[in-house]
């Protein structure tokens, strides 16, 4: 297996999805505000509780669809959710 | 802030759930069986299809339907790529559930169908379609310490091998669901199955645009949550939906193959190790090559586990497969990575000709602090030898020396740990009324684990009353903020400002009684339902009540600083059989020694270690999702074919708390989730131990043992 560096979706539409595998993401920004994990609801006194530092299995999901795939159809993760990009990317 | 009382009256002994009889006799009221006047019944279409474009989708053929009331599509056509089997495409609510499914039916969904991965090995393969935007894997994090490589070289002993634990998936007793009735326009009040009221309460602000105020979500009681029920989910929101259109409330709960195929699963684990040490048995050295899918989420797991291995490196590889996606599961990585570690330790002291528990003692960690000052590598040589007598591991011989079969016996042991700490924000109302009545409130819930118990034990030890005597009103999103049920956090949380709301309202009703009786409040204590004054009984606790007049008192408990702890562990002990002309693998006993801080009740406590090893040992010895490469579908996503086990197949389970007043100093610990990581490891072991050869696959069913025995007879 051939290990690959972590890409992140960078779709807008659905025209581009078959265009947007493997492409390079335009920018980074911090986190979508609709970006959830289980850690956030219950390390509630703490921010940024989940990750450990030798390994992470945080799952997301995004509160505007309640599962880890987000609005434009693109995947939801720490770093799928920091594309500047996405259609779906909202920040405060 | 209030102190955990040195001498106790309940605390730590063995009460009964308050609910106990209501949930064994039937008369409890889970989520599912809440029913609203005017109640329709909602359910989810989903794609037979594991990756696909909806194409078009015709709703008005179920709208047609007789009984049906609302249809919604919650896939959009041109737009909506499916990349699971179960994918939600549309809802409909009708009068009667047959009518709902019939109506689901009838609805035309237009797929293009595309290319799957459902395994790893297919998504994997050299020449499989990239299915997902970003490529079927990418790295997951990675570690080094030491220098790995020299060290092995230098290494007198070393073993390489490979072990697998396959995707298994949440089996809540309850499915996922929930009711959804509106009341006017932007109020809602939903029954849900969830372990976080304040989190579906929260999401149906987030997406209908209501008041926080007029949001109220309702868990009295629940059927099991794992870590998989923690929001709203698509399809309670399409309940939501419907109960709108229609004007009528919806229930909204999946199916058993839904449940299987959407609501979560515990990603798989593969793990290429070399492990070395020397000939006295120290870890040398330690490189992993890792991997796992729970669909598209994250399947990392913590590695080395518990031992102390200096130079070692780890790659993980993340696999991205066209199934439902993972959610928490009852101590995430965990499991998979105990289970990795304690083989490959058993392996490893096989080939050292050492025996597995001395090898393991003398690769913990010289110190490992925990909370409250505790060194955890001391805790595991005792917890080690109590666990050691109570399976009788003097019996325990080599592999190989354990019969000429068929029937062949077989002792293993594995060790665990988890954090279990408590969040510092949360809080619980004390309401005492004049009538006498007390009541507790806090919007948490209670997952399984006693927490409704737990509280009324506290507020009974501290007025002196009787368990009975409290009520102990939980599940309410309304009531004062109550922790999210994840992480084993819940009464490490809730314990705290419990023990400070009930506190402050005795010393309060204190002060209201004493000048009354002229006395000081120090004069005043509370006993067996009584008031007494200097130690003499002066009245009964309703009759001090009385003396409030018409006012209750009302008090908010926060947490306080030394009432709860983080941190323990335990080892467990399994012990089997394994018919090796069939491969059938038989439990006869597993021992769970468990430390933990505070017990608040040790019946409740003990349920969640039997409950945790119960969990491990379905992991151990039945738990797998088989996905079907042709068609891309799941082949067991029921209760027949996705193995539990029955009655028959518990073991005799010996739970030992590690009960100490050392333990008991550093206040309140989670402990729902620490049982269920070692089960499957020391099962693994034992069969191991009892058959002479590594079963290098989860679960230990006949064919992955048979596979093992062809293997060490070249016939594999």
């Amino acid at each position: 297996m051939t290990e690959k560096k972590p890409a992140v979706t960078t779709i807008k539409a659905e025209s581009e999805v078959e265009a947007a595998v493997e492409s390079t993401p335009e920018s980074f920004g911090p986190l979508c505000r609709h970006i959830r994990s289980k850690g956030m609801y219950v390390y509630t006194d703490v921010p940024e509780h989940e990750g450990h530092a030798d390994y992470d299995n945080t799952i997301f999901w995004c509160q505007k669809t309640l599962k880890d795939i987000g609005p434009d159809q693109g995947f939801v993760g720490r770093e799928d959710c920091c594309a500047t990009s996405r259609r779906c990317y909202e920040i405060d | 802030m209030a102190a955990w009382p040195e001498s106790t009256r309940l605390i730590g002994s063995s009460i009964p759930r308050l609910d106990g009889l209501a949930k064994a006799s039937g008369r409890a009221k889970y989520p599912s069986d809440i029913r609203p006047e005017g109640m329709l019944f909602g359910v989810i279409l989903s794609s037979p299809y594991a990756s696909a474009k909806v194409k078009s989708i015709d709703l008005e053929p179920a709208r047609k339907m007789p009984g049906v009331k609302a249809v919604l599509a919650m896939a959009q056509p041109g737009e909506t790529t499916i990349y699971y089997q179960g994918q939600e495409i549309a809802a409909v609510a009708a009068e009667t559930e047959e009518k709902a499914r019939d109506a689901a039916r009838a609805i035309k969904v237009e797929y293009e169908i595309l290319p799957h991965v459902v395994t790893e090995r297919q998504s994997s393969a050299p020449d499989a379609p990239k299915v997902f935007n970003n490529g079927n894997y990418r790295a997951g994090r990675a570690q080094t310490a030491g220098k790995p490589d020299e060290a092995m070289q230098k290494a007198d002993v070393v073993i390489e091998a490979t072990y697998e634990l396959p995707v298994i998936t949440h089996v809540c007793l309850e499915p996922h669901g929930l009711t959804a009735e509106w009341k006017g326009s932007d109020s809602i009040t939903a029954y849900a199955s969830t372990q976080s009221v304040m989190t579906v309460a929260n999401d149906m602000v987030q997406t209908f645009g209501v008041p926080a105020s007029n949001v109220t979500v309702l868990t009295e009681v629940m059927g099991g949550g794992f870590g998989s029920k923690f929001n709203a989910d698509a399809w309670g929101i399409a309940a939501a939906r419907l109960a709108k259109d229609a004007g009528r409330p919806v229930r909204m709960f999946l199916d058993r193959a839904q449940e299987h195929m959407i609501a979560g699963n515990r990603p798989s684990a593969k793990a290429h190790v070399k492990l070395g040490a020397t000939a006295d048995g120290k870890l040398a050295a330690m490189i992993a090559e890792t991997s796992g899918t729970g669909g598209r989420s994250p399947s990392n797991f913590p590695l080395p586990y518990v031992y102390h291995v200096a130079n070692r490196s780890r790659t993980h590889t993340e696999i991205s497969v066209n199934c439902g996606g993972a959610r928490a599961m009852r101590a995430p990585g965990h499991p998979q990575g105990c289970a990795v570690m304690e083989a490959a330790m058993d392996d490893l002291a096989d080939k050292l000709g050492m025996n597995p528990l001395e090898f393991r003692l003398k690769n913990l960690a010289e110190t490992d602090p925990v909370g409250g000052g505790i060194n955890r590598t001391e805790l595991y040589h005792e917890q080690i030898e109590r666990g050691a007598k109570l399976i009788g591991w003097e019996r325990w011989k080599p592999r190989g020396q354990n019969g000429d079969g068929p029937i062949v016996r077989g002792l293993g042991m594995a060790l665990h740990q988890w954090g279990g700490g408590g969040a510092q924000d949360k809080q619980v109302a004390c309401i005492i009324n004049p009538d006498g009545s007390v009541e507790l409130r806090s919007a948490t819930q209670d997952i399984g684990t006693g927490a409704r118990t737990i509280l009324a034990v506290i507020a009974a030890e501290v007025l002196g009353l009787e368990v009975g005597q409290i009520k102990s009103n939980i599940g309410n999103s309304t009531f004062p903020p109550g922790q999210s049920s994840g992480g084993s956090t819940t009464t490490p949380s809730m314990a705290p400002p419990c023990l400070n709301a009930v506190t402050q309202a005795r010393d309060e009703l204190f002060q209201k009684l004493a000048p009354g009786l002229n006395c000081a409040v120090d004069d005043l204590t509370l006993s067996g339902g009584k008031l007494l004054v200097k130690g003499e009984e002066k009245m009964t606790w309703e009759q001090a009540c009385r003396k409030l007049g018409v006012m209750p008192i009302n008090t908010i408990g926060r947490f306080g600083p030394g009432l709860s702890s983080i941190g323990v562990g335990g080892c467990q002990f399994a012990e089997v059989t394994v018919d090796i002309e069939t491969g059938v693998v038989r439990l006869k006993k597993i021992v769970a020694v468990q430390d933990t801080g505070l017990i608040l009740d040790m019946l409740t406590w003990k349920s969640q270690i039997y409950g945790g090893v119960i969990g491990g040992l379905n992991y151990g010895m039945f738990e797998e999702r088989i996905m079907d490469e042709g068609t891309g579908v799941m082949l067991n996503p029921d209760m027949e074919m996705y193995k539990l086990a029955g009655a028959t197949d518990i073991p005799e389970i010996i739970v030992d708390a590690y009960d100490t007043p050392e333990m008991r100093k550093r206040g309140v610990i989670g402990v729902g989730e620490p049982p269920t990581i070692s089960t499957a490891a020391a099962i693994g072991n034992a069969v191991a131990n009892a058959i002479g050869v590594r079963v290098p696959k989860w679960p230990m069913s006949p064919m992955n043992v048979l596979n093992a025995l062809a293997a060490k007879e070249g016939k594999a």
